[in-house]
């Protein structure tokens, strides 16, 4: 049975295999390579995936979300329609749909994959990730850090030796891994990262100049103008390096303006993004120990390194022009197939193996008796940038006479201060009293492949070893939790596959009705009109025909590049 | 342990031979197969990868000894810190022009600030002395040229009262077209740090010029700051420059920096964004204050009285107009709202709330002897304890007065009513 390896991105997604041939990535229900990361529920209540869902964003965002990567491993829901969903739900549904193009394109059940993180995720969110593809019926095997996946997907491409540099800027995330190749050994020396920087604030940025020098807020705008706005945005994005002058009709509250995008507006805005993404490379080449000299390949990966501003500044970091041979887009996708591939011991891959690292520093709280106020004190338990699986222990001791317990919290950060640090959970360990400094605890954290702690505390007088979850973990779900979301999610439908293309065409038709005006909206409501009635007559060859038709129609009416 | 054993051969100076019998082994040691024994080879190996390069140093000194030095100043002889020294700055660049806080060392940006030295800098000539100097110079005071300008603007600014917090009139700062060249940027962000930092020093003070100044804006900290990582190297700039004007920026960043990441931020869609468990961080106080046994009695009869308002009315009203007496019907009715009360104290006393009404207008919190919310089980058993010292009467009253608080049912169900406002009180005095 086929292990299938599966980029979860924020703004879209996608999954391959390894067969005989090599990597294949497996279309989607419309043909597609790249899913986007959209979910909604349509009118009657029944789940919308992709492509269709993203046009659908505009006219029905109360009804539709986006970029809800990020709210992994958070206690967030979002509300569609009359639902709350958690962010592991909606990415389930995601996984689902991708699973079902799987299993219709290789003609056998699938029930396991390997799916891909931001190497910088914490462990929360990399437990969201998993819990996910429980949901969605798969069993993952192994979550892979996304630099790494398109480091595996390069090396196998190129077999070269040497040291080389992944940058990867996707929809939501940045990520910077260092790794070395050599003798069918890959070796990941440093990874670090930005969870908060890619795709989507660039068009956030873009979004935020319109709007301050309008001198206008959000709740100016309509949800719908709102998704406009953000539509218009992304597609002079794109187009900013090709077009550096591009006029768009805007129309923000009351008002409609048109609105000049140029090259210099775009870099002003994106400058301190730019900036911030300087950061996490100098960091991980600091942690590798590496001079930049002795990188001997920089390669560009995930969709927002195609911004030419992103690849010049690469360009002077490094004096030299980066390498992108391999679709930036799917790269991620290829390298989780093959790490699947990898899992299941594929022939080919006998002489091959990954090592990686994690990249944060994890420890827990001790007591800061020099400033109280300040909050507890980090102690570091795993440094950053050690190669993993590891196992580290380290021994606390009361700090109180008579304590009856320790209070083992899990944080991750560099910060000295555990208060600047991200929280992951606690636990309780009930210890022996004795005076203070008596009793004492060893701390031990283990950090797997797919970049999962477990912590196991043993109180040193007893010897007892107490191997707990952490609690109060943001996000995870419990074992109900996971119950209820399976219920729910098993209620709701997808439409038939066959029915996706059409459904596909009518939400972009619908967009580019709502968005026009005059003679062309009628013209629209008149084609839209006719492709219902072919599709009620239910001839193959007919609809068939009228597809061709109205996407030609569309295509040439729609000015937006978004998808 | 010697790493040569593990790694199975014969101690070498050649990287390239240590990584082959890495591989080697690694191959059959599979880290996830293997995990402690990959921890081994892997330890191993880097440890003969050090002993390798030193031999390859001793070496090295050894041929070369006296004649040349190998290495930059400053940086260790083969060690590939990643660190380089700047030597391609600005050596002219007067960094505080106009001002005399302390230099903050002209160009000379600390070490690890820039571990992409010079490559970042393809205008300046790999090797000095290379023919196209005059260019460079050209390119260097057109960066210098702009250095003053853009500071020149920043002072303007500040002056205006109107346009200080107004995040547009900074625009002008991205706009500069070398931001985001490493020295530059670099060199610019110390200047505009210095003078950001004296405004905001004033305003504090109050003393000097911008008495009537609104203080900077958060906001545009935090913009400066995704200019300049300012907050990336607070060391560096409380080594140059007054603590006066280090704290009155990089405090409130770092006060920033803790909730940065907003994970909203780009969310698109969705009717609504739900955040329930809000904070999974309990309150914890270093000192726990037990509730007063008056106090916990004025809640207890409060709490009585909401119930047999409730239900208690109710009852007697259904009793009486089905014949009963009035005194048959307000007994039974007091004796529901009792049985009303001791359902209602535990389940409120467990939830959330982690009290009854009375208990939560006095601000009291019912907890475990770990100072959280108890379960409900645990919640059952301090209601029983409870409903077993009622038989005592008086007695029990009496022992209670003398408990400090610490009742006798909350002795047997070994739970805490704890005044959390007067802890939380004491604990923010």
């Amino acid at each position: 049975m086929a292990v299938i390896g599966i980029d979860l991105g924020t703004t879209n997604s996608a999954c391959g295999v390894l067969t005989d041939d090599g990597v294949t990535l497996i279309p989607n229900r419309l043909g597609e390579l790249l899913t986007p990361s959209v979910v909604g529920l349509d009118e009657s209540g029944e789940l919308v995936v992709g492509r269709t869902a993203r046009e659908r964003l505009i006219n029905h965002s109360d009804r539709t979300v986006a970029a809800f990567k990020r709210l992994m491993g958070t206690d967030h829901r979002i509300k569609l329609g009359r639902q709350l969903f958690n962010a592991t739900e909606l990415s389930a549904v995601v996984l689902r749909s991708l699973k079902e193009d799987a299993e219709a394109y290789l003609g056998e059940p699938v029930s396991e994959a390997v799916i891909s993180v931001p190497a910088y995720f914490n462990d929360n969110q990399r437990h969201a990730t998993k819990q996910a593809g429980e949901l969605a019926g798969l069993r993952v095997e192994r979550l892979i850090n996304e630099p790494t996946a398109a480091a595996i997907a390069y090396g196998l491409h190129d077999r070269r030796e040497g040291n080389f540099l992944i940058l990867d800027m996707g929809g939501g995330t940045f990520d910077v891994s260092i790794l070395e190749f050599f003798d069918g050994i890959m070796e990941v020396h440093a990874s670090a990262g930005d969870n908060f920087l890619g795709g989507e604030d660039f068009v956030e940025a873009m979004i935020e100049g319109v709007l301050t020098e309008q001198g206008m807020g959000r709740e100016a705008l309509s949800a719908r103008q709102l998704q406009n706005l953000y539509m218009q945005m992304e597609t002079s994005k794109r187009r900013i390096s090709q077009k550096p002058e591009q006029i768009l009709e805007l129309e923000l509250g009351k008002q409609k303006l048109e609105w000049v995008v140029t090259a210099d507006w775009f870099e002003k805005l994106s400058a301190p993004l730019l900036l911030r993404s300087k950061r996490p490379i100098e960091r991980a080449l600091r942690d590798a120990e590496l001079p930049p000299q002795k990188i001997d390949e920089v390669v560009l990966v995930g969709g927002s390194t195609r911004l030419a501003q992103f690849r010049s500044l690469v360009g002077r970091m490094f004096g030299r022009l980066p390498s992108c041979h391999l679709d930036p887009d799917t790269v991620v996708a290829m390298g989780a197939a093959i790490q699947a591939g990898l899992k299941s011991r594929s022939a080919a891959l006998e002489d091959i193996v990954l090592t990686d690292v994690c990249p944060y520093t994890l420890g827990t709280g001790v007591l800061n008796e020099d400033s109280p106020d300040q909050g507890d004190y980090f102690m570091p338990i795993i440094d950053r940038n050690t190669v993993v699986p590891t196992s580290v222990v380290r021994r606390v001791w009361t700090a109180h006479d008579n304590q009856a317990q320790v209070n083992v919290r899990v944080y991750q950060g560099e910060n000295r201060l555990v208060n600047k640090n991200v929280y992951l959970g606690e636990m309780q360990i009930p210890v022996p009293k004795g005076a203070k400094g008596e009793e004492s605890v060893d701390i031990r954290y283990s950090y797997d492949m797919n970049g999962l702690l477990e912590v196991d505390i043993t109180v040193t007088s007893t010897g007892r070893t107490h191997h707990k979850l952490i609690e109060f973990a943001p996000g995870a779900l419990s074992d109900e939790e996971i119950q209820r979301s399976r219920e729910k999610l098993a209620k709701l439908k997808f439409h038939p596959r066959e029915e996706e293309e059409n459904r596909a065409l009518i939400a972009r038709g619908e967009r580019l009705y709502e968005s026009s005006l005059g003679d062309k909206r009628e013209y629209l409501a008149r084609m839209l009109g006719e492709f219902d009635r072919v599709l009620d007559s239910q001839n193959p060859a007919e609809i068939r025909k009228a597809q061709l038709h109205l996407r030609e129609v569309l295509d040439r009416l729609d000015g937006e590049d978004w998808i | 342990m010697n790493p040569w054993q593990v790694l199975d051969i014969a101690p070498s100076g050649d990287p390239r031979a240590i990584k082959r019998a890495y591989a080697k082994k690694l191959k059959q040691t599979r880290p996830d197969e293997k995990p402690e024994e990959f921890q081994q080879l892997h330890a191993a190996y880097k440890q003969a990868l050090g002993l390798a390069a030193q031999k390859t140093d001793a070496t090295a000194g050894e041929i070369h000894g006296g004649t040349a030095p190998l290495a930059a100043p400053g940086q260790e002889a083969g060690s590939d810190t990643g660190v380089t020294s700047r030597g391609a700055s600005l050596p002219e660049t007067p960094i505080m022009p106009d001002t005399a806080v302390t230099e903050p060392g002209q160009g000379a940006a600390p070490a690890h600030q820039s571990p992409t030295g010079p490559t970042s800098e393809p205008d300046q000539p790999d090797a000095p002395g290379s023919a196209d100097t005059g260019d460079a110079e050209l390119q260097r005071n057109a960066r210098i040229d702009e250095y003053h300008r853009v500071l020149a603007r920043v002072d303007s600014t500040l002056e205006h009262r109107q346009r200080v917090n107004d995040q547009a009139s900074w625009q002008f700062l991205a706009e500069s077209p070398f931001i985001l060249e490493e020295e530059y940027n670099w060199n610019l962000g110390l200047g505009v740090f210095q003078r950001v930092a004296q405004y905001s020093a004033a305003v504090a003070s109050a003393a000097q010029r911008y008495t009537d100044r609104p203080g900077i804006d958060i906001r545009l900290l935090q913009y400066f700051d995704s200019l300049f990582a300012w907050s990336e190297d607070p060391a560096y700039l409380s080594e140059h420059f007054d603590a006066v004007l280090v704290d009155a920026v990089l405090p409130r960043l770092d006060e920033y920096a803790a909730r940065a990441g907003d994970p909203q931020r780009g969310l698109r869609g969705g009717r609504k964004l739900v955040l329930e468990r809000a904070t999974p961080e309990e309150e914890r106080f270093p000192e726990y204050y037990f509730g007063s046994f008056l106090a916990r009695a004025f809640a207890v009869l409060l709490d009585v009285f909401l119930v047999y308002v409730a239900l208690g009315v109710i009852t007697s009203a259904v009793l009486i107009k089905h014949g009963a007496s009035e005194g048959d019907a307000s007994s039974t009715a007091l004796m529901v709202s009792v049985g009303g009360y001791l359902l209602l104290a535990w389940l409120a006393e467990s939830s959330r709330w982690q009290a009854t009404p009375g208990k939560y207008l006095l601000g009291y919190r019912v907890t475990n002897r770990q100072f959280r919310r108890m379960g409900y089980a645990h919640g059952l058993w301090r209601i029983v304890s409870f409903t077993l010292t009622l038989p005592l009467y008086w007695l029990a009253w009496l022992v209670n007065c003398f408990l400090n608080g610490n009742l006798l049912h909350d002795r047997l169900s070994r739970s805490y009513v704890i005044n959390w406002r007067k802890s939380r009180e004491e604990a923010g005095g």
